[in-house]
């Protein structure tokens, strides 16, 4: 049994290491997906043909959300493609070099804005089409960093924070439209690279410490709590935060 | 292809299982593939059980329903032998014990014997995680989910015991949570709002509050007993592995923390 049988979706950031994994996910639970990137076409293109081969259920598609065009086109181009756009996955966020406030300067913000800008778009975009389709699930990935704080992420977590707040708004505003916005905050994720723990440094051990489960969560569990939210279990749920951390976050 | 939803071969307890919510809980986990075991309390849910179970599996195999005082300590480990017996293993442990329906009072109207309710149900859900935990351990799995509610969090006139038993439970199953995560054993709460079909009067005049509160909940709806149950579903199933401590406000939007 797949749980998204006939949907559609456009995860954005999808050519990122979570953001792939999450529309990997999200296509063999039986969606149509649209892999957005903005930087890694390559990468974004090579997982489209890799999932589907023919080119029918699986897409990439590159735009720069900064520009709110480019959202809007993409969304329009996914319609015509797939007939509708059911899901929007957000799992936007560059990487970043951690910066003390001292340190810091106006210009160091640009990139977390710009996110945050971008996460505005992506959403906001998408509303018209579920609105009239009256329904969609908007999910956004946040972190456990909106809630738990680090030295040199001032920024990043600003952004985080404040985009659960802008979510839980835009869940109330566009309930009554069947339009569900949750949020996926993962916390540490083990991904290839650091599968085995076995090269983690002091500090990485240290956070595993604090996870009750004594390890972190995997990107195909933060993608499969995508699928949770994307799914018809979570039909009543919204505005709703669940934290991917194998237990180090409990809020 | 995987089904991320699937609880074949695992076998779950459910306190509380003949209840209005308790069945539709243990239907739903029967559904996806696991063997369910139901407590019942008074006399007469004995046979509501037997049918509720005689529904889901005719052979019986699957199925079994026992009496459990969940206030009682000897009982609820009783119960879960005979469950263990059955079954073998114990892997999910769901406990919608809060019964009775508590009379709304203020705490100016208290009494001290007034808590009683609410405390057993406290030292319930205790007994309920004592009596699984040594299977869990054994096998190192185990999915504890626990049905809280809204008013763990939001609070109103004359449920002050309640609301302190279901806050102060959130607080236990998170440091369960963090005892027993080692041993592959997670615990998460799920909390519902107010829920559409289940029978209300005698708690409170529900008119106006009712009204009041679908006006602050943004789907314009209560979530169903089956959302409810969809949301424990999802605690017990793989899906949900990395998650412990966590808790799911089954609110159509009104309550979002």
């Amino acid at each position: 049994m797949r749980l998204l049988e006939g949907k559609t979706a456009i995860v954005y950031g999808g050519s990122g290491v979570l953001g792939s994994k999450i529309a990997r996910e999200l296509y063999e639970q039986g969606t149509k997906t649209a892999i957005h990137c903005f930087h890694g076409w390559e990468r974004a293109q090579k997982l489209a043909e890799e999932l589907d081969p023919s080119g029918k259920n699986a897409i990439a598609v590159q735009a720069d959300c900064g520009d709110p065009q480019a959202p809007a086109g993409l969304v329009e181009k996914v319609r015509n493609t797939f007939g509708s756009v059911d899901i929007v996955v957000n799992a936007v966020h560059p990487p970043f070099e951690p910066v003390d406030v001292a340190d810091s300067k106006d210009g160091d913000w640009k990139l977390h804005l710009d996110a945050m800008m971008s996460g505005y778009h992506i959403f906001q975009t998408a509303i018209p089409v579920m609105r009239e389709q009256q329904f969609g699930r908007l999910i956004y990935i946040s972190a456990a960093m909106a809630v738990r704080y680090g030295a040199g992420c001032s920024m990043y977590t600003a952004v985080k924070r404040g985009m659960n707040g802008f979510c839980r708004t835009l869940a109330i505003e566009e309930a009554k439209n069947n339009i569900l916005v949750n949020i996926v905050a993962p916390g540490g994720v083990a991904d290839a690279e650091t599968e085995t723990g076995e090269d983690w440094d002091e500090m990485t051990k240290e956070f595993i410490a604090k996870c009750a489960l004594g390890r972190f969560a995997t990107s195909k569990e933060v993608a499969n709590t995508v699928v949770y939210f994307a799914s018809d279990l979570a039909e009543g749920i919204t505005g709703q935060t669940l934290y991917v951390s194998g237990g180090e976050i409990m809020l | 292809m995987k089904n991320l939803l699937d609880l074949s071969g695992r076998s779950a307890v459910i306190f509380g299982g003949t209840g209005n919510l308790g069945s539709f809980i243990t239907k739903k986990l029967y559904e996806n593939g696991a063997k369910v075991a139901v407590s019942y309390y008074f006399d007469r849910e004995a046979e509501i059980a037997q049918k509720q179970l005689a529904a889901l599996d005719p052979t019986g195999e699957n199925v079994f329903a026992g009496y459990a005082d969940i206030a009682d300590r000897d009982s609820v480990e009783a119960f879960a032998a005979d469950v263990r017996r059955k079954f073998s293993t114990i892997d999910i442990m769901v406990n919608t014990v809060h019964n009775p329906a508590f009379t709304p009072k203020d705490v100016y109207d208290m009494e001290w014997s007034d808590w009683k309710t609410d405390l057993d149900a406290q030292k319930g859900h205790f007994n309920a995680c004592k009596s699984v935990l040594p299977a869990m351990r054994e096998q190192q799995y185990g999915r504890i989910i626990y049905i809280s509610g809204g008013l763990a969090v939001r609070h109103m006139a004359s449920s002050a015991a309640f609301a302190c038993v279901k806050g102060g439970m959130t607080a236990f199953n998170r440091t369960l949570a963090i005892e027993e995560g080692r041993n592959n054993i997670t615990v998460n709460i799920v909390a519902p709002g107010k829920i559409t079909s289940l029978d209300t009067d005698g708690a409170f005049a529900w008119d106006d509050a009712e009204a009041e509160l679908l006006r602050q909940t943004p789907l314009g709806r209560f979530a169903t007993q089956e959302e409810v149950a969809n949301t424990v579903l999802y605690f017990a199933s793989p899906l949900a592995d990395a998650m412990t401590g966590q808790i799911l406000y089954v609110a159509c939007g009104e309550l979002m923390r």
